[in-house]
């Protein structure tokens, strides 16, 4: 049981004017990201990737490979299952709908029989250089016997497809369902209407600009280490040791600086876990950096879902029912890195007091990248759902949009509340998100700047969004807190930064408690030998757990610290106290520092926190934009988050998460697509062709918080990395469709390109006044 | 129907590779290197002068994590040969202010919080200070597009935004104060 203290005070700490601790270093280019370790006489890898989406491969010749210049490996999958590196499933086992399981599809990590997705890994080339690698990959051979392949979901899912696995009938992975249908089948046929919206969200990827990147090579205790670009170094460590048939303590995973993850650098990854394997099969380092369209064949992608949703309203607009249907494209491979759209779920019932609520969720097998997790999860994807068909329930019914939504919130009286799905929310204050983003976006005056709009010839349009998301639930994170001889102490949290500055917001909260100057603080993360244990980064959880966890351990320092300080101050625990770095007996002037108790002994706190269930960020987003009717241009023009993270820490990280991840919304509703032809190949494999969102794209983000703090955490916090894109993909596409509905086009799948507006408005019989 | 991919013949390389000596100045410092015909500036930056806040993000020149200043010009340099920058001064983000100090842009990216995960960074702050010298007291719209060769997938660019406004009015003040 934990013992959660909500009465700590706030702590508005960390950079305003004066920065984070990280920066220094990264600004001046003293970052350490994995492909900046030197390493000389490493050797670098490059993957012969299939070119096919599904092929069987009936032989690979490497003769002429290995025999070019500076080449001193070749490996294919039949190598690998030789020399005894066998292909170590993820499992995964998934309840469905009718009782029975769904399993993990087998995965080798170099392909042997056939290929299932253009760029799949099947040859390993190890060459003294990068050019000779790359050059050596070239001459190698593999006859591949092309076979039909399925791209899309509704293709997968015809009668007559091609299967891409024999044992899965239909190319269905798991068929999970969730909530009482029978109940919303009743409420439904009761209702006095019911809006319907089937609808895509389109594939996307991570992008980090930091490509992935690993080295593996002997440590100087003779132990092989890998310093990989990932997200959770304990996890890697966890994935690799059984597949090479180490324990886990008897290698070492180090993360330095990351640059970007969002979910993506996760997992066991194929090329990470080779390039460990082969280091230490032929006793030399080893190191590949993934080139930018390399990560875009082998980086795992994102989303792909079709969302069919079914609203119900009675004749005051008040919601009666929710169904929630999605088809997920899984890509080609399923493991328990499949399954985000149903962890996440949860967020369809929004902030709403829907009395009935369920939904069933498709994986569908397809000769395309796996699909994984990618900044919220599945979150976004929820609220999209629920979002995106009130704004349709509101055009059909003719009731305000903002108007709708506030006729069925969950009044903040009626916390806790436990909604008709899978959410308890603990606490909220959902109305004042609401009202506080209406007053900031100036909603009350959005005709006016429509009429005016209209005038210059633009369509504009308003779109809200409510998200309510579940974070940091899963699991414990721990931290270590010691004290040095030299007087100052040195963090160890189990929670590392890929870039938010938990070393910055972590620091703040040592400092602040112990007492000491900020320089006095080393802070040391993602490396599995320095750290016993640490969930990494991922599911909004740093602050939520990973601080806990700190506050815990510095708990732990000071109650250790009293106790040897009392044996050394010849005096009762109970009469010592703890300030500035000192231990005192109460009102004398006989103390002890930390400094000197830990030259007399080992001196280090340790904390571990597990949440007692999820924390419930949420609030209102509300996006407006004005299109170009000429050239079907979106420009968004306004853009406004309120939201409810918990207590806020640091306010300049904070919006900076906000900021971050609402950029990743509006680039996914407006710009971003991973795209693969008819015949399965990825026409979008770099930055050229997939649009990433640039300065211009962005518009001016106002942010404001609205702190209901959770009992739930010794912080009071929610947990803050992905709500900004939980809330930006809905808020965006409805801001679109609402401009777009009022000449005719009822909804538009993101992404909104100039081309495909252009495209809508003209279908629609749109023509733009005469100027 | 059987497709084989087979091996490129052409791209048969020669046993050995044929070096090209240059000479140039990186970050003050006269420097000369044996060079591949097909070594990238990157490749010289970071491999063999072990410059590694010089970022590749992409390889085609599109996100500007490369981004150094040669002869006071913005260049990406991932994109450029090295055997073409004989002569040049090169400046990297190591060598954009002394050892020990920020340069008032440097400075600007941590006073505003405008860089996470700092991978992206060091192109941001060469390509910014390049752009103040095109565009002194440039407008924020100026600002954004003009930080249109520079990808940030972590901070939706607002802070960027406004590093790049103080940084330009502290390099205005630098140089008004050196000119008086």
């Amino acid at each position: 049981m934990n013992d959660v203290n909500a009465s700590v005070e706030p702590v508005h700490s960390g950079p305003g004017k004066k920065g984070r601790r990280e920066d220094e270093r990264l600004l001046t280019g003293r970052g350490r990201y994995a492909d900046d370790v030197a390493c000389a006489g490493a050797l670098h890898v490059a993957f012969v990737r299939s070119p096919y989406p599904c092929a069987l491969i009936r032989g690979i010749d490497t003769a002429e490979a290995k025999a070019s210049p500076g080449v001193v490996a070749v490996f294919t999958g039949q190598d690998l299952l030789t020399s005894g590196f066998l292909d170590t499933p993820a499992p995964f086992k998934l309840p469905q709908g009718d009782g029975s399981f769904a399993h993990e599809t087998p995965r080798p990590h170099l392909a042997r029989e056939r290929v299932l997705f253009v760029g799949e890994p099947v040859v390993m080339v190890l060459a003294e250089t990068v050019n000779a690698a790359l050059d050596a990959a070239e001459r190698v051979a593999v006859d591949y016997d092309e076979q039909p392949a399925v791209v899309g979901i509704d293709d997968a899912l015809a009668a007559d497809s091609v299967q891409v696995w024999p044992d899965r009938p239909g190319n269905v992975g798991y068929d999970w369902r969730g909530g009482d249908d029978a109940k919303v089948t009743t409420a439904l046929a009761a209702s006095h209407r019911v809006v319907r919206l089937r609808s895509h969200i389109s594939r996307v990827v991570a992008a980090p600009m930091e490509p992935r990147s690993a080295l593996a090579q002997i440590g100087e205790d003779g132990r092989p280490v890998l310093t990989a670009s990932h997200q959770s170094p304990h996890q890697l460590r966890g994935e690799i040791a059984p597949r090479v048939g180490l324990k886990p303590k008897e290698l070492r995973v180090v993360a330095g600086d990351v640059g970007g993850s969002f979910g993506m650098k996760w997992g066991p990854l194929r090329e990470e876990i080779l390039v460990f394997w082969a280091a230490r099969q032929l006793g030399r380092a080893v190191r590949w950096t993934a080139q930018r369209s390399e990560s875009f064949l082998s980086d795992e992608h994102a989303r792909d879902l079709h969302v069919m949703t079914e609203l119900g309203l009675d004749a005051d607009g008040r919601f009666t029912a929710l169904r929630v249907h999605y088809d997920v494209n899984m890509g080609a491979y399923m493991s328990g890195r499949s399954v985000p759209p149903i962890f996440n779920i949860g967020g369809i019932s929004g902030v709403y007091t829907t009395p009935a609520v369920s939904a069933r969720v498709v994986g569908v097998f397809t000769h395309t990248q796996t699909t994984t997790a990618y900044r919220g999860a599945g979150r976004p994807d929820a609220t999209y759902a629920i979002e995106r068909i009130i704004d349709v329930a509101a055009a059909e019914t003719g009731i305000d949009a903002a108007e709708l939504r506030r006729r069925n919130l969950i009044p903040k009286e009626a916390m806790p509340y436990k909604t008709s799905f899978q959410f308890t929310y603990d606490c909220g204050d959902f109305a004042g998100n609401l009202d506080q983003a209406l007053e900031l976006a100036r909603y009350s005056s959005f005709e006016q700047r429509r009429a005016e709009a209209r005038q210059r010839g633009k369509l504009r349009g308003i779109g809200i969004a409510m998200p309510a998301e579940m974070a940091g639930g899963v699991g414990a994170d721990w931290a270590t807190l010691r004290a040095d001889a030299d007087g100052g102490l040195t963090l160890m949290p189990g929670a590392m930064s890929v870039g938010q500055g938990h070393e910055t917001a972590f620091a703040a909260l040592v400092t602040e408690r112990m007492g000491i100057p900020a320089d006095k603080l080393r802070f040391l993360s993602g490396d599995t030998d320095l750290i016993e244990a640490g969930k990494g980064n991922g599911g909004s959880s740093a602050l939520v757990m990973g601080a806990s966890a700190v506050l815990k351990a510095v708990d732990d320092l000071i109650r250790q610290g009293t106790e040897q300080a009392a044996q050394k101050l010849e005096a009762a625990t109970t009469d010592i106290e703890f300030g500035q770095g000192r231990f005192r007996i109460v009102g004398t002037d006989r103390s002890v520092g930390l400094a000197e108790l830990a030259q007399a002994a080992a001196l280090a706190g340790a904390g571990e926190f597990t949440p007692p269930s999820p924390t419930f960020p949420n609030g209102c987003h509300i996006c407006e934009v004005e299109i170009d009717g000429e050239t079907g241009h979106v420009q968004v023009v306004g853009y406004v988050s309120v939201e409810d993270v918990g207590r806020v820490l640091n306010p300049v990280l904070v919006e900076g998460q906000i900021h971050g991840g609402v950029a990743q919304g509006l680039g996914q509703s407006l710009l971003e697509e991973i795209r693969y032809d008819e015949n399965g190949q990825l026409v979008t494999g770099s930055f050229t062709d997939y649009t990433m969102p640039r300065a211009a794209d962005m518009p001016p983000i106002i942010s404001a918080n609205r702190e209901v703090p959770t009992q739930l955490n010794p912080l009071g916090v929610k947990g803050v990395g992905e709500a900004g894109t939980v809330g930006a993909m809905a808020a965006t596409t409805n801001a679109i469709c609402h401009a777009l509905a009022a000449v005719g086009v009822p909804h538009l799948d993101m992404p909104a390109t100039p081309l495909r507006v252009w495209q809508a408005l003209r279908d629609a019989g749109y023509a733009p006044a005469a100027q | 129907m059987p497709a084989t991919r087979r091996p490129h013949s052409e791209l048969k390389a020669p046993a050995t590779t044929m070096k090209t000596t240059i000479t140039l100045t990186v970050n003050g410092s006269p420097v000369q290197a044996q060079v591949e015909p097909r070594a990238l500036l990157s490749d010289l930056l970071r491999e063999q002068l072990r410059l590694t806040g010089t970022h590749r993000g992409c390889d085609t020149g599109q996100c500007g994590a490369c981004t150094v200043h040669v002869d006071g010009r913005a260049v990406k340099s991932c994109t450029a040969l090295a055997a073409q920058f004989q002569g040049t001064q090169v400046t990297t983000i190591e060598g954009l202010a002394p050892a020990g100090t920020l340069h008032p842009m440097q400075q600007a990216f941590k006073d505003q919080h405008g860089l996470q995960c700092g991978f992206c960074t060091p192109g941001m702050v060469m390509s910014a200070v390049d752009l103040v010298r095109r565009h002194p007291g440039a407008s924020e719209d100026t600002i954004r597009r003009e930080l249109n060769g520079n990808i940030c997938r972590c901070t939706g660019y607002q802070n960027i935004v406004k590093a790049v406004q103080q940084g330009a009015t502290a390099m205005a003040a630098a140089a008004a104060s050196k000119a008086g």
